[in-house]
């Protein structure tokens, strides 16, 4: 397909800022299947979107502020004091379940549980759906979540422990539907921490069908059609059955 | 292990796992102000970015997480700082759901090498320029989701226009971004 190059780098720029709609996001992704050098301008894009952080003018912080940073430094290369904490009960739990749930650890547990309003606001969707995937073989330390929006069409993958791949490969999410070949869900890498959270807008092809299964791959390219990497990880019901 | 003279932020990092304070030092002083700067940016509340700021650099020797191998110390800062600064925001209760805004906020959580080139100062100082002279709307749209992180239906209910004239506008303005750094691409 030859679209306008103007029309083309909007709509690239559209899947940069994760704002394109769902016709418009198969459109992309089939092009980036069939035009592997508009990963290029993906990247461009992307740097250009991320080196807006180095933007605003540098601020000299208060002295005090170094002091604080400083004396917990000190203090870190004491031996550790152990403590169990003053978390309420209800804080408390609820760390317990979101780290059984989205298999995150202590820190991050411990960030979201300072957002626990936001936390709350989120189990309280009601179309919010939460599946749990775990590695599998040479990545069976790999663990992490989807949670899905039925109805906003947005869905969440957290996923830590999996190591980053080079440049030029990606990590593929795929839906597993009864009766139908995998489909596409989402691509994706993770940091230099194995670690990865991506948002991910549902593909329309998935509006009207129930989802299975998951599982994910390492695919030596950067967009693949079909699963043909190894899988790394699954959704745990997945593993079970 | 005795510091050079001009030691290159990954000897710092390695210092500082060793419990080097010197190395600290040094970090906070070539980082300590672009990190607050961009925090401030973000959370607007002095205190907020200074809790910000604090987390940042405990977590540089805390969590240890940071890999030279993956890209500059720059940019895993301000990535990191960006990310904790929304997160921030969040915590001050605005009100929208969960996963539109951290669908905002993730998505850009990576480094590259081309991101090392615009981390200079040169490619910096023509993106602020690029910034300054993109239509107001279109930055407006941008810098209300880069570093505001709203969702771009927010931005539309907030500026009062449809959600598709928001997108417009943010997407001409990044392809405008680009096209300033071009020369950077090669």
């Amino acid at each position: 397909m030859n679209l306008p190059p103007d029309v083309l780098e909007e709509l690239l720029a559209g899947y940069v800022l994760g704002n394109l709609e769902p016709e418009e996001l198969v459109l992309v992704q089939k092009l980036l299947t069939e035009q592997p050098e508009l990963e290029q301008v993906v990247e461009e894009l992307q740097v250009s979107l991320t080196g807006l952080a180095f933007t605003p003018l540098p601020v000299m912080p208060p002295v005090l502020l170094q002091d604080k940073i400083f004396a917990e430094f000190d203090q870190s290369l004491q031996p550790p004091k152990r403590s169990l904490g003053l978390l309420p009960w209800f804080v408390a739990g609820m760390a317990a379940v979101l780290a059984l749930g989205l298999g995150l650890d202590n820190l991050r547990v411990r960030q979201l549980v300072q957002d626990n309003q936001v936390m709350i606001a989120l189990l309280q969707q009601p179309a919010t759906r939460l599946v749990a995937l775990q590695g599998i073989d040479r990545t069976a330390q790999a663990s992490g979540s989807l949670i899905s929006d039925a109805n906003t069409k947005k869905a969440v993958l957290i996923l830590q422990n999996l190591p980053a791949l080079p440049l030029g490969q990606a990590y593929h999410l795929w839906a597993l539907v009864d009766g139908k070949p995998p489909i596409a869900y989402a691509r994706f890498n993770t940091t230099a921490q194995a670690k990865a959270v991506v948002s991910i807008v549902m593909p329309a092809v998935l509006a009207n069908l129930t989802v299975a299964h998951l599982a994910i791959t390492a695919e030596s390219v950067a967009v693949a059609d079909a699963p043909k990497g190894p899988k790394v990880l699954l959704s745990v019901e997945l593993l079970k059955s | 292990m005795k510091l050079p003279d001009q030691p290159s932020d990954a000897q710092l990092y390695q210092a500082l796992q060793q419990g080097q304070k010197e190395a600290l030092t040094i970090i906070y002083q070539r980082y300590g102000q672009i990190v607050y700067g961009l925090s401030l940016r973000i959370v607007k509340e002095p205190l907020d970015a200074q809790d910000v700021t604090q987390e940042i650099f405990v977590s540089l020797w805390r969590n240890a997480r940071y890999d030279p191998a993956r890209g500059s110390l720059g940019s895993y800062l301000t990535t990191l700082t960006r990310s904790r600064s929304l997160d921030k925001l969040r915590a001050r209760g605005r009100k929208g759901k969960f996963l539109e805004r951290w669908g905002t906020i993730m998505v850009t959580d990576t480094t590259s090498p081309l991101l090392e080139q615009v981390a200079s100062q040169e490619q910096t100082n023509r993106l602020r320029e690029a910034m300054t002279q993109l239509p107001d709307k279109q930055r407006q749209a941008l810098e209300m989701n880069y570093f505001e992180g709203f969702s771009q239906t927010e931005i539309a209910q907030q500026l009062n226009v449809p959600l598709g004239t928001v997108k417009s506008w943010s997407r001409l303005g990044l392809v405008k971004l680009r096209q300033s750094l071009k020369e950077f691409f090669g």
